[in-house]
Formats: C-alpha cells, sequence, structure tokens
C-alpha cells in the first residue's frame, strides 16, 4: 500500500510543471492570436476610448509578463477570475460546465465499457461462428461511424420522426423533471459518443481474452476438469484485463476531449462549447480554467488507470519495487 | 428650455386597445375569407395570429447564443442583440421602442420618463420621470435612481462606477454628462456639446440602486432587477433564463405565464427543437429551412429591420476612389438574386441604407440594378475598360454577418462578369475586427461588415470624416463628402423631425456616391409554433413578449 501511495505522490507533483507549461502556452497563444478581448467584446461600433477604458479595467495594458503573473498568484490562491464575456466567475462557469461533460463522459464510458464487454465477450466465446463476426462487424462499424454524424442521425429517427427522445439540452427547461428527466436527455448523446470506444474496447476484449485462452496454464486448469464458464469467469477474464484496462483509460480520455463533438450536436452545456466560444471571445480567463481543469482530469484519469493496474496485477508491484 | 418633445405620439394604455381591436377585426376578416397563409402573412404584418386573445402559457425561446448572455443590461448590449434581447423585457429605459406596432419602425414612446425637454442649444434635457414605479426589488424609481444609473455607466469618481459598463454604454453615448436633480422626479442631463440624447439613450436600461449596493457590480449580471413587465426568476448559466411576469408593473401586463430562453447555438439544431416542441420559437434560421417549415405549418416571418449587409469600398486609394467604379461594382452585383437564391428570400436587396418602415426611408432613391452593360461602360468611362484586379476582405463569421464567405464568393462571380477581378481574403472575427478598426488598406478594395444603424447619430459615424480611422469606427472606407459633414454637423444640434430631414439629405448623396456596395438588408427569419399567438413582428432588433400567449 506504502508503495501505491509514493507513486501517487510521485505523480500528483509531476502536475506542477504540466499545469505551468499548459497555462504558459496557453497564455502565450491567445496573446499571439490577432484581435484583443476588448476589441472582441465591443464589436464593430466600439470607440478606441471605449476600447481603453475596457482594456485598462481587464488590465489588458500591462506587459504580459505580468499579466500571467497575476493570473499565477490568483490561481495558486484559488481564484480564478471573472469571465470576460460572460461577467460570471469562471470557477462557476468551468466547474458547471465540467460537471455535465464529465456526466456524459462517465455515462458514455459505462456505455461503452457495458457493450464493449459484452460484444468482446460474446465473440471471443463463439469463435469464427456467425455471432463472433456479427458482433465485430457491428464492433467495426461502431468504430468507423464519426460521432458528430451518428449524433445527428439519432436525433433524425428517434427524435424528429419517433419523438422518442429530445433533440438536444441537458433537461427540460420549463419544469424539474428530477433524474429521469436528466437520464432521458443523457440517452442519445450517450450512444453517440459511446460508440467509437464501445467498438474498441469489444475489438480488444475479444483478442486479449482468446489470446490468454490459448496460454497452457488454461490447458493445464482444462485438464484439471474445470469448467469452461469457471475457467473464463476466474481465470481468463482476470488474466486478460490489463490490456482492457489500459484501452478503457485511454478510452475515457478520449471521450473527455471527443464529447466536444456530441455537445455540438445536442447542444450539451459541456467544457467542449465553452471552450470554443471562450476562444472566439479571446475570453482568457475561462480558456486557462478550462485548461488547467481538464488538465488536472486527464492526469488524474491516467493515475487511476495505473492505480488500478497495480492493484489487480501483483507483478507490477514486484517491478515498481 | 426650449420646444416640448413629447416622445412621440404613442402612450402604451391606449395605443394598445384602439390597435388591438382593430387588428382583431383584420384577422377575423381574413379567416372567414381566405387561407391560413393570409393569416401567417397578416401576422407577419404584425397582427396577432388568432383573433380571439388568450392567455398564459410557457414561450420556449431557442436564442442563438452560445450560452446565457449577461444579464447586466449595461455590458449585455455590446454582444449584440441576442445577448440584449434576452435583458430587454426586464428592463427599461427613459424611454423606448413601441414594439407593438409591426407596420412600421417602432417609434420612441415614454416609459421611466413621462416626458423631457431640450434647451434650445441642445445641451441640456431636463427629464420627468414616471411616478409610482418600483423595480421588482421594490426599491422605489427617482431621480436618485436615475443619477445612479448614469453614474454608475459614466462618473469615474463614483463608488459604483462600472468600468465595463462605461466601455459598452459608450457604444451609443459616450458622455461625459453631468448630472442635476431638480426634484424627487426630475434630473438634467448637461452635455458639453449638442447631441441628440432622445436617440442615443435608447438602449440605457435602469437598473435596480438597491441591487448594486448590496450584491456588487459584477453580480448583476447573475441577479437582475430592473422594472420591466417580465422579472427575473431563474438562471441555470449555459443552459436557460426564465422570466416571469412583474405583478407590480406600471403598464399592461404580459400575458404569458412565464417565457425560457435557451440557448442552442446550431441553428440546425434550433430548428430540431422547434420541430419536437422543445421550443416554441427560434430565430436566425438556416436559409433552406424556411420553405419546409412553412410546408410543416410553422409561422415563418420575415421582415425588415434596420440591418446592413455591405461593403466599405475603398474610397481612398485604388480604382474604386473614382465614384464611377464605386457605382460600376454596384451595377455588377446581382443582389437580387443573392437574396433570393443564396439566401433563399431570407434577405432583400439594399436599395439604400435606412430598410422601409423606417423614418429614414426614401422611396426617391432609384436602385442600381444588376447591369453588367452599364457596369463595363462606367468602368471604361473610368479608364478601367479591361475591368482590374483587387482583394476585398471579409470575416468567416461574426454579429449579424449571415453567410460572409458564400456571399462574397456570389459577388465575385457577379464582379467577374464586368471585368472585376476579386481575390476575396477571409478572417476570423476577432482578427477581422482588428484589421477592420485599422482601416482599408491601400491594396483592398473593400471591407466586408454588416451595420444596424439606430437613428441620425450613425450618418456621420458611417459616412462622415469623424467614422475615419484610427480615431473614428464606422467609415473604415474613407468615405469623403464635405456637404455630408455639414448636413451631420448641423443634425447633432436640431430636434428629431430635422434630423430625419437631414439625414435623409446624407441618404441621397452617399448613394448616389456609392459609397458603399450596397448589398442586401437580412429579413430576420423568425419561426414559431402554431400555438405561439399575438406575437408582433416588429421592425426592429427587438420585439416584444408582452402581448405572446401560447395555447
Amino acid at each position: 500500500m506504502g508503495l501505491i501511495v509514493v507513486f501517487v505522490a510521485r505523480r500528483l507533483l509531476l502536475l506542477v510543471p504540466i499545469l505551468l507549461g499548459a497555462s504558459m502556452v496557453v497564455f502565450l497563444l491567445v496573446h499571439l492570436a490577432p484581435g484583443d478581448e476588448a476589441t472582441v467584446l465591443l464589436g464593430p461600433l466600439s470607440t478606441p476610448a471605449a476600447r481603453d477604458e475596457l482594456a485598462r479595467h481587464l488590465g489588458l495594458d500591462r506587459p504580459l509578463p505580468v499579466q500571467y503573473g497575476i493570473w499565477l498568484w490568483n490561481t495558486v490562491h484559488l481564484d480564478f477570475g471573472t469571465s470576460i464575456s460572460r461577467h460570471q466567475p469562471v470557477a462557476d462557469l468551468v466547474g458547471d460546465a465540467l460537471k455535465n461533460t464529465l456526466l456524459l463522459a462517465a455515462a458514455a464510458s459505462v456505455f461503452a465499457i457495458v457493450v464493449g464487454f459484452v460484444l468482446g465477450t460474446l465473440a471471443a466465446a463463439r469463435q469464427f461462428t456467425s455471432v463472433d463476426r456479427l458482433a465485430m462487424g457491428g464492433a467495426v462499424l461502431l468504430t468507423a461511424i464519426p460521432s458528430y454524424w451518428f449524433g445527428i442521425m439519432l436525433v433524425v429517427l428517434f427524435s424528429i420522426q419517433l419523438h422518442l427522445f429530445p433533440s438536444g439540452g441537458m433537461q427540460n427547461v420549463v419544469e424539474d423533471g428530477g433524474v429521469p428527466d436528466l437520464l432521458w436527455h443523457l440517452a442519445l448523446p450517450v450512444i453517440a459518443a459511446g460508440a467509437v470506444p464501445a467498438g474498441i474496447i469489444a475489438r480488444t476484449v475479444r483478442s486479449s481474452l482468446l489470446e490468454v485462452a490459448r496460454q497452457d496454464f488454461v490447458l493445464a486448469l482444462r485438464a484439471n476438469g474445470l469448467t469452461e464458464a469457471a475457467i473464463m469467469r476466474g481465470h481468463v477474464v482476470r488474466n486478460a484485463l490489463p490490456p482492457i484496462i489500459n484501452m478503457i483509460g485511454l478510452q475515457v480520455g478520449y471521450l473527455l476531449s471527443g464529447v466536444i463533438f456530441v455537445e455540438v450536436v445536442f447542444s450539451w452545456p459541456g467544457v467542449g462549447r465553452l471552450v470554443f466560444q471562450a476562444i472566439g471571445d479571446r475570453d482568457l480567463p475561462v480558456i486557462l480554467g478550462v485548461v488547467m481543469v481538464v488538465s488536472v482530469t486527464f492526469v488524474l484519469i491516467n493515475l487511476a488507470v495505473d492505480v488500478l493496474h497495480l492493484v489487480l496485477d501483483p507483478r507490477l508491484r514486484a517491478e515498481s519495487a | 428650455m426650449g420646444e416640448e418633445a413629447t416622445g412621440g405620439i404613442w402612450t402604451p394604455g391606449d395605443n394598445n386597445l384602439s390597435r388591438r381591436g382593430f387588428l382583431g377585426a383584420a384577422a377575423g376578416v381574413a379567416l372567414g375569407a381566405t387561407s391560413l397563409t393570409t393569416i401567417l402573412e397578416a401576422c407577419a404584418q404584425g397582427g396577432p395570429s388568432a383573433p380571439a386573445k388568450g392567455k398564459g402559457g410557457t414561450l420556449v425561446y431557442g436564442m442563438e447564443l452560445e450560452g446565457t448572455p449577461p444579464l447586466d443590461p449595461h455590458v449585455a448590449l455590446a454582444q449584440g442583440g441576442a445577448a440584449f434581447r434576452v435583458n430587454f423585457p426586464m428592463y427599461e429605459g427613459l424611454f423606448g421602442y413601441d414594439l407593438h406596432r409591426g407596420d412600421i419602425e417602432p417609434p420612441v414612446i415614454p416609459l421611466l420618463a413621462e416626458s423631457w425637454t431640450r434647451s434650445t442649444d441642445g445641451k441640456t434635457w431636463e427629464w420627468k420621470l414616471r411616478d409610482g414605479v418600483t423595480f421588482h426589488d421594490g426599491t422605489p424609481w427617482n431621480a436618485d435612481a436615475a443619477i445612479f444609473n448614469f453614474r454608475r455607466i459614466y462618473d469615474k469618481t463614483f463608488a459604483y462606477y462600472y468600468p465595463a459598463a462605461n466601455g459598452y454604454a459608450a457604444l451609443f453615448f459616450a458622455g461625459p454628462v453631468q448630472l442635476e436633480k431638480v426634484d424627487n422626479l426630475r434630473f438634467r442631463t448637461i452635455l458639453q456639446r449638442a447631441e441628440p440624447l432622445d436617440e442615443e439613450l435608447i438602449f440605457t436600461l435602469m437598473v435596480s440602486p438597491r441591487a448594486v449596493m448590496e450584491k456588487g457590480n459584477d453580480r448583476m449580471s447573475l441577479e437582475p432587477v430592473g422594472t420591466g413587465p417580465f422579472m427575473f426568476k431563474e438562471l441555470v448559466p449555459n443552459q436557460k433564463v426564465t422570466v416571469v411576469p412583474n405583478p407590480n408593473y406600471w403598464g399592461t401586463k404580459p400575458l404569458l405565464d412565464q417565457l425560457v430562453f435557451r440557448p442552442i447555438p446550431d441553428a440546425n439544431q434550433r430548428v430540431t427543437a422547434l420541430r419536437t416542441g422543445e421550443v416554441n420559437m427560434t430565430i436566425v434560421l438556416p436559409p433552406d429551412s424556411l420553405q419546409s417549415l412553412r410546408n410543416d405549418g410553422f409561422q415563418v416571418l420575415l421582415k425588415q429591420f434596420p440591418h446592413s449587409w455591405i461593403q466599405h469600398l475603398n474610397c481612398r486609394s485604388g480604382p474604386t476612389v473614382d465614384k464611377r467604379v464605386r457605382q460600376a461594382i454596384n451595377y455588377a452585383m446581382d443582389t437580387k438574386s443573392l437574396a433570393n437564391n443564396i439566401l433563399k428570400g431570407s434577405a432583400t436587396p439594399e436599395v439604400q441604407v435606412a430598410t422601409q418602415g423606417s423614418p429614414y426611408f426614401d422611396s426617391s432613391i432609384q436602385p442600381y440594378d444588376f447591369n453588367p452593360t452599364k457596369a463595363k461602360k462606367l468602368l471604361a468611362d473610368a479608364g478601367y475598360p479591361k475591368g482590374f484586379d483587387t482583394e476585398w476582405w471579409v470575416p468567416t463569421n461574426g454579429s449579424g454577418e449571415m453567410l460572409p464567405v458564400p456571399m462574397t464568393e456570389f459577388l465575385q462571380s457577379n464582379l467577374r462578369e464586368s471585368g472585376i477581378n476579386v481575390t476575396i481574403k477571409t478572417f476570423e472575427w476577432g482578427a477581422y475586427l482588428n484589421e477592420f478598426f485599422k482601416g482599408v488598406p491601400a491594396n483592398v478594395g473593400s471591407m466586408q461588415q454588416s451595420w444596424g444603424l439606430w437613428g441620425s447619430t450613425w450618418w456621420g459615424i458611417l459616412f462622415g470624416k469623424v467614422g475615419w480611422p484610427p480615431n473614428g469606427i464606422g467609415n473604415v472606407g474613407y468615405y469623403d463628402n464635405p456637404q455630408v459633414d455639414a448636413l451631420y454637423e448641423q443634425a447633432l444640434g436640431a430636434d428629431l423631425q430635422q434630423r430625419i430631414n437631414l439625414s435623409k439629405q446624407i441618404q441621397r448623396i452617399v448613394v448616389d456616391d456609392a459609397a458603399w456596395g450596397f448589398c442586401v438588408h437580412d429579413l430576420a427569419p423568425k419561426a414559431l409554433s402554431p400555438k405561439v399567438h399575438g406575437f408582433v413582428n416588429a421592425h426592429s432588433w427587438f420585439w416584444a413578449f408582452d402581448n405572446v400567449w401560447v395555447g
């Protein structure tokens, strides 16, 4: 256990240079792009005096290193500032959007894992049968469909034609529908976002299971008279898990950034939409807030995957020691 | 004090009654005599879509914004019409538009001021405020409240001065202004030069001083408190803003139970949400969707409003310095086809700056009809018998920009017929504005922009020397005509009717001079569910929700 604590601490320490680097790059990129916040915000009707006054108010008239220093100092004190275009605290805006994105990504992950495992296990258990070919054909199809297009098709079929699901948004805006309403709104975005990872996980599950099933110890277990089901449950699956978990970790990471397309199709109020608008508005505090939060989340998810490895696989623990 | 201005002939109370009766009768005749289309047309003309008057319901308005906008009118304004529309039902200014008029550009009516007077030199304005009005939080509306709002925007020494608000409000009235309280319901604004405050303050909406003092300037964007017919109920950031009728409203109370603003940034998704019933009104529609929405029984409304999508031709260098070349460009552009084929009828060719129904509209102005032969002749007269090569700059997106790149590409193909070879250079909106403010470079023939023109003050900004970069903002093509400058200077110190007359003179000159490449006016397509009644499609960037009901 102590080993894992040291491992986690080391990885968390690495976050500091990652965040510093990311924030500096973003800060410079936004300032290198033509057009400043005051100009974009005030638009074509603004007078130079008004732009100057707003720039002073926003602190844009100070040298870049000073602006960055101020931002860093405030951020270290957990003050992420106020959105330039929305006039709302960045922490609220990003926190809210991140919550929505994580919800969508988590639900899509669950969908992808369940569908992936079912398809992959079915295919592995019935290798070379029509079940296998059907399941793997389905998996390839899921992997190949762009989530943007798939989302639109889902809306056309299930919202416009069949009136089964809402076409977008996260909740009924007229009255509070609670959790059932939320799940109802989640259904289509989750399928659209989870399709590609589900296909990838299915293929990984199949190949990993089959690879382990071919190994000598499985033959030995079978020779000892264990049932196929018992071998599968107790031994094959467990041994096949590390590459699968690796792939799931990658896919969850992918979902965090990949759901942006789905957020666009379904007007899901998540991080993707937020940062897209913030870039257009040159809303630096929001852009930085999103980058910080997404970096931290990404690192934490990778960390969780690695820790899970250590827990599941004693060999890795031995290596790390 | 000089002449008395009552602020328009309409007062909200009696005007509503008589007009509704009239339109109700008109719609009744339509119902008996003709088809549904006629009723929809009547509706587009400003009448209610059902003869019987109902009440209640929830209007869910799918708006084109990425998220929920700031709900503080002093900062929301700069983010364009879309953001300000969410503020409009909750707030009022000293005066406002009579948005219940669908037939003409809404005239100005007194709101929080009952009347006002202007000194003969045009510098001192005295405002008599409406008695018995309170903000939604119970704070009384009076001279102190009015002065508080002005100081919040313009007085840098004030404890509640809000620099963000100053930047934004300066779009319309830059200040400075000296304020004088006369009595509890009277105050004066004293300017350094004559300015038409009875136009410039149209969007200076009043926020509750107590709310600002208690919550601070920034919180106003999240917890709005005004005097308007609707009051704030709920904000779910990025998802919705809900407002409900103000039970203590001084004027006619709204018919709706609630009004929900829901951001749906994707145009196709707004149409889908309307079709599935998730919203019952939406705007800024893809041109391709209009006919199919009509076929499926939705109300599709089109109306001219003060919007111009134009080309700022380079009047300082290159071939376009010559008036004949600029006229040739106007003859060479097939704006009818642009409006009808590229934009599927969601826009109309721009003959002059003002739109039909506007007091500035001048029916004597002749259009530059599509005429390549005439264009070629003018080019030959100007010494370009074989045409010329030029570069036009255009943003890829932006406020009120419609479809800037496909539209410019269409014009490019038109101009080629007359021998003008245009190379298009595109910019992202933020980057484009940066270039725009520097003015058109010597080697560039035109910079595209779309403008909303309110009242008389913009004529100088768009066509006068005062609009020249780097200090001016609107005349980026450096159009130069001393006659226009003189007329504008004269208009600033004149009363409203004179201002309109002088501006119309400016308009005749700039159209004849072909100061711009005149392209199209947007018709701002809106689509409503057949269950929405009473909506008046105002000839404006804004419209009222208080006459609307859903059922």
